[in-house]
This record gives C-alpha cells, structure tokens and sequence, in this order.
C-alpha cells in the first residue's frame, strides 16, 4: 500500500516532477539506432518523460533530439526536410542544427543575425549498441555514456526491442522484480517458448511455486533472490538486479540468451518497454535471433509499422479461453511480454496504489519503492545524485544457480553477479 | 464509454477507473515486530516511538521455553516482552498475528530465529526476517546471521537502514 502523495511522487515524470527530475539524471533509451538508419533520413517523433520531441541524423551523421515544434509558429517539424546539415520547416523555411540552434530564417537578412537569437530545446543523443541514449537533464551534471553489458557487446551478441505499454511506468517495472508471478502467470511458457524451453532449472521454477525470497541493497539498487528447493542438500537460486530507475535483468534459463528491460516514461499514462537479449561469450544464433523478431521470448510481434504489440487493449490481447482451460498459457494471452502486459495496463493508466494489499512475498516491490522515494527526495532536497548514475553500477548480471543449503547467493555476488568481460553468464 | 472499443480497451482509461468500487477491501493486519538482539531492539524502540497502529506489538525475544520432552518436540514457545516490560508467550502472540517480522543486525547469531520460525510454521504463518547494518558488518558477519535466519524466514531482507521497517509495516497495512 502506498499513500496517494507516495504514488504521485513515483508515477509523475513530466518535467519539474520530483520523479522527472530523477529521470532526468540517466542516460536513457531514446530510440532503436535502426529508426534512423543512414544521414538526412526521415526524423522520428519521439515522446519521453512528457516532452515532445523529434530525433533527426543530419548530413554528417550526428544525431539530434530536438524540440518537435517550430520556434515560428508552432508547426512540427516532422514534416522537415532533412538536408544539408540541418531540418528545415517546410513552413517558412527556418532551419536547425542537431543541437537546434536556427541557422537561417530566411526572410530575415543573413546579416542581421536573426537565427542565432532562435534556439530549440535540445538534449544529446549518442549511439551505444543499438540503441540512441539521451540525457534530458542539466549540461552541468552530464554523466559519463552507459556501459550496460548487453550494449557493448559485438553486434552479433545482442538484440534490442521496444514496444508501447499503455500504463504508467512504475506497474510496468514492478513486474520485472515480482519474481513470485512467474511460476503462475508464465507457467505455460516456460516449456514451450523456444528461448525458455529445456533448461533445467525450469524443472525446479516447476516444481517448487512457493519460493522464499531473499532481498538486499546494492549500490545502484537491489538484488533480489528467489530461492526454490533443488536437489537434496541444495536449493535453486534465480537473483535479479534491479538497476535505479528501471534497468532489470531476467535470471538465465540454461544455455539460453540472458535477457532484461528499461521501462521508460513516455508520459504518466505510457511507457517504453525495452526488452534485450544478449551473450556475454558468443554470438547469437540464426535461430534464436529469428524467434527474437517474431516475438518470442520477451519480445513481440507488431503492429505492421509500428512499436505497438499485435495483441493489444483494442483486440483483447488476442484472449484464447481454450488455451487458458488447457493450460497452455495460464492467462489465455500468449506470449511473456504480452502475458505481463496485458495485466498491468488492465490495472488502469496509474494504479491506485491505496487499495493494494501486499504480502510479504512483496518485499522486493516495497523495498524498491522506498529506494526510489528516498533517492527522489536526497536529490530535489539537497542534490543528491542518485544510484544508477555511476556506470560502476551498470556492470551487473543476472544469475541461476544451484548452491548447497549454507550458501546464498551473496557468498558468489563477485563471481556471478558482476560483469568479467567474455565470461559466460552463471546459469543452470 | 465508448462504444466500437474493445472491452480492455474500454475499461482500462482512466474514466472508467473512477467507478471502480471505493470501499475498504481488507481487515487492518495485527504485526509482531520481534527484536532478535540489542540493537535490533533499539531499532525497534525508535521505530515504536513514531508507529501509530494499535495492531503492531513491537517485542524483544527474551529467551526459549524448553520443548516438551516427553514427545521429544522441537521448541515452538519463548517468553517474549513488550516496550513497557510486559512478559508474553511467543506462540500466543503468533496465534494472533498476521504478520511475524524478526528484526536482527548483521553479525547477530539470530538464534531465536529457528523458535519464532517454528512457532510460525506449527501455526502456519509467513515470517519475515529483516537484517539491518549490513553495511556496517563484515561478510562473514553478515553470512553467519543470514545462515542462522535462513530456514526460518520465507522473505528475508538485508537493509542499510532502520527506516525500511516503517516503510515496510505500511505498506504490509501492519
């Protein structure tokens, strides 16, 4: 339960929010790289923490977030024309720079320096694996670039998605560390879906529906530990690192890619669910990068043309009630991300966070909001830079593992829980 | 509400939000917050100080009450005492509780744990363990703790700071 001011706090982002402004001390993802694909192609509207904006890559290659408007008379700038060094209005002609300086108003004499008084809002946006990162924050507390393994890895060992989520952030996050939901909500996906399938700790996930939990403070979060019986002797640990604001890490099932999130605020009422897959110490396969475009996993299928899921809100999520009596998915939605989805934009635009009552299976929820209201407040109160800025703490990994009963999963943090460059993930 | 919509897509806005039904869904929860150690007890003190809930008894485990030997059982009771000095049966208190929160410092031996965990599984009962001044312990301080509170506790939580508790009690409704 949280009170109404605790959730206000948390779910409002726009600019001048306690939470925005948080937001606004990250690199965060803007857009995929492949969204502008090569020098004067088309601008992309892009939405984050209430702004409107628009991404262009101009004649040299340099990426630019821009206010989406005209300083003239208001017109987007969508319908630019991305060209020789700059987006010209198709207005009147005014035309910026990647930085959104005016570098001609053409009814106005060269001379006269019109332009060089006309500035449009503007933020960095810099490539780091296949994504383009901004910082819509101050230029006086710009952080160093993100160093998340799953971007700096070759090309060929990781794959990025987004998709639209019509929900608040926060409820969309909160699912990433529930870690007790996914013996019943994913239960019929585990030995089906081609990037889960045949790991053998799926066996334990099975066998074993009320896990204990163990949760800890980190420095750029929390890691939270679900522990399941194993072997005689042993139990089956799955940890996950959640990075402040919204950086989670999937526990690895075998063999298989190591998968994570960033729930991104487009507005209050939507966000960015960012998914990736990647190895550490081998390149994807042909196969498993294929099942990654056609959805599977934590990855969807679209909307032709678009970052919306095929199955959502306006088709019912493609709700199948044989599938849910046969068991074949639990929830009668197919698919991980949509099964997640489907249920948290049911919760409306922004949960009533009063009405809930949790249990204390919870606690990794309840501790991460206290982490994030207590960040929210050091900063707007006294400044205080919050974790997950340093990239220190961006060097995390997720972790399966069975380790006999006297051990936890802390005894083996050094080795499993953090980056060593070119090692395979710590998985069963 | 409009109509040519989906029904998720109808009844997910924030419009339709507003005719959810507003009552209260839940019964207030009575909490046992035992203090496993000294200064889990200090905590606890500050915590009670500024707690407002008549159903949270705020506790210190005092010491075991011996297993009946006759049936060879494991111990299940303790004397337990409360903030004003009042002494009380750990498995009366369990029997009342919803929620059984045992309060420890990193590098405590937290031996207490292995009775209140049992008193809670004989009445069927989730604990909580909470370990404060991580931070503060070494690792094989803070091992010896966790390895001690293990078994005991379905949720185990290891937190740099005593504010958590309260965090924690309110959001439980404890």
């Amino acid at each position: 339960m949280l009170r109404k001011e605790q959730n206000d706090l948390l779910t409002q982002t726009g600019p001048g929010t306690a939470m925005g402004e948080m937001f606004r001390c990250y690199w965060i993802p803007a857009l995929l790289a492949e969204e502008l694909p090569s020098d004067d192609c088309a601008p992309v509207r892009v939405k984050l923490l209430g702004e409107r904006l628009l991404a262009f890559r101009d004649s040299k290659g340099r990426y630019g977030l821009i206010d989406e408007f005209c300083a003239h008379r208001g017109v987007s700038l969508w319908f630019g024309r991305n060209e020789e060094g700059g987006l010209r209005c198709p207005y009147h002609g005014w035309k910026y720079d990647h930085t959104g300086q005016c570098i001609e108003v053409p009814s106005e004499p060269a001379e006269s320096g019109y332009c060089q008084k006309i500035k449009l809002k503007s933020y960095p946006l810099i490539k780091v694996g296949d994504i383009l990162w901004t910082y819509m924050g101050s230029s006086e507390t710009l952080p160093p670039h993100p160093e998340w393994e799953f971007a700096l890895v070759p090309a060929e060992q990781t794959f990025t998605s987004k998709r639209w989520q019509e929900c608040n952030w926060l409820q969309a996050m909160e699912g990433g560390i529930d870690s007790s939901h996914v013996s019943w909500l994913h239960s019929g996906s585990l030995n089906s879906d081609p990037l889960f399938k045949g790991a053998r700790g799926n066996q334990y996930n099975m066998s074993d529906a009320r896990p204990f939990f163990e949760v800890t403070d980190s420095e750029g979060g929390l890691f939270i530990g679900a522990r399941r019986n194993a072997e005689e002797g042993h139990y089956y640990w799955r940890v996950t690192p959640w990075i402040m604001p919204s950086f989670t890490m999937v526990p690895p099932r075998g063999d298989h890619p190591v998968h994570g999130h960033f729930w991104i605020p487009i507005d209050d009422e939507n966000c960015w669910a960012w998914s990736f897959d990647y190895r550490s110490d081998r390149a994807l396969t042909t196969e498993e990068r294929q099942a990654m475009i056609d959805g599977k996993g934590i990855h969807v299928a679209y909307v032709p043309g678009t970052f919306r899921p095929a199955a959502n809100k306006d088709n019912d999520y493609l709700m199948d009630r044989e599938a849910q009596r046969k068991g074949t998915t639990y929830s009668g939605v197919e698919g991980i991300a949509m099964q997640d989805a489907s249920l948290q934009e049911s919760m409306g635009p922004i949960v009533d966070r009063e009405k809930e009552n949790l249990v204390s299976t919870d606690n990794g929820i309840i501790m991460a909001r206290h982490r994030l209201i207590k960040a929210c407040r050091a900063l707007r109160d006294k400044g205080v830079t919050p974790p997950g800025v340093d990239p220190v703490h961006h060097r995390v990994r997720s972790a399966a593992m069975v380790l006999p009963v006297d051990k936890s999963y802390l005894d083996v943090a050094d080795e499993a829980l953090v980056v060593i460059e070119g090692k395979a993930p710590t998985s069963v | 509400m409009q109509l040519g919509m989906s029904e998720s897509a109808r009844f997910s806005t924030a419009e339709e939000a507003r005719f959810r039904i507003n009552y209260p869904n839940s019964r207030p929860r009575k909490s046992r917050i035992i203090a496993l150690d000294a200064a889990g007890l200090e905590a606890l003190r500050r915590i009670s100080a500024q707690w407002s809930s008549d159903g949270a008894h705020f506790l210190r485990y005092v010491e075991p009450k011996s297993p009946t030997e006759s049936l060879k059982m494991i111990a299940v009771d303790a004397v337990l005492e409360d903030t004003n000095g009042n002494r009380v049966s750990l498995i009366d208190e369990v029997a009342d509780a919803d929620v059984i929160v045992m309060v420890t410092t990193a590098g405590s031996s937290a031996e207490a744990a292995e009775v209140i965990g049992n008193a809670c599984f004989v009445r069927s009962k989730m604990t909580t363990g909470l370990v404060l001044g991580s931070k503060e312990a070494s690792p094989l301080e803070l091992a010896v703790t966790l390895t001690a509170m293990r078994p005991f506790a379905a949720m185990l939580v290891i937190s740099n700071g005593d504010e958590y508790v309260v965090e924690m009690l309110s959001a439980l409704r404890a």
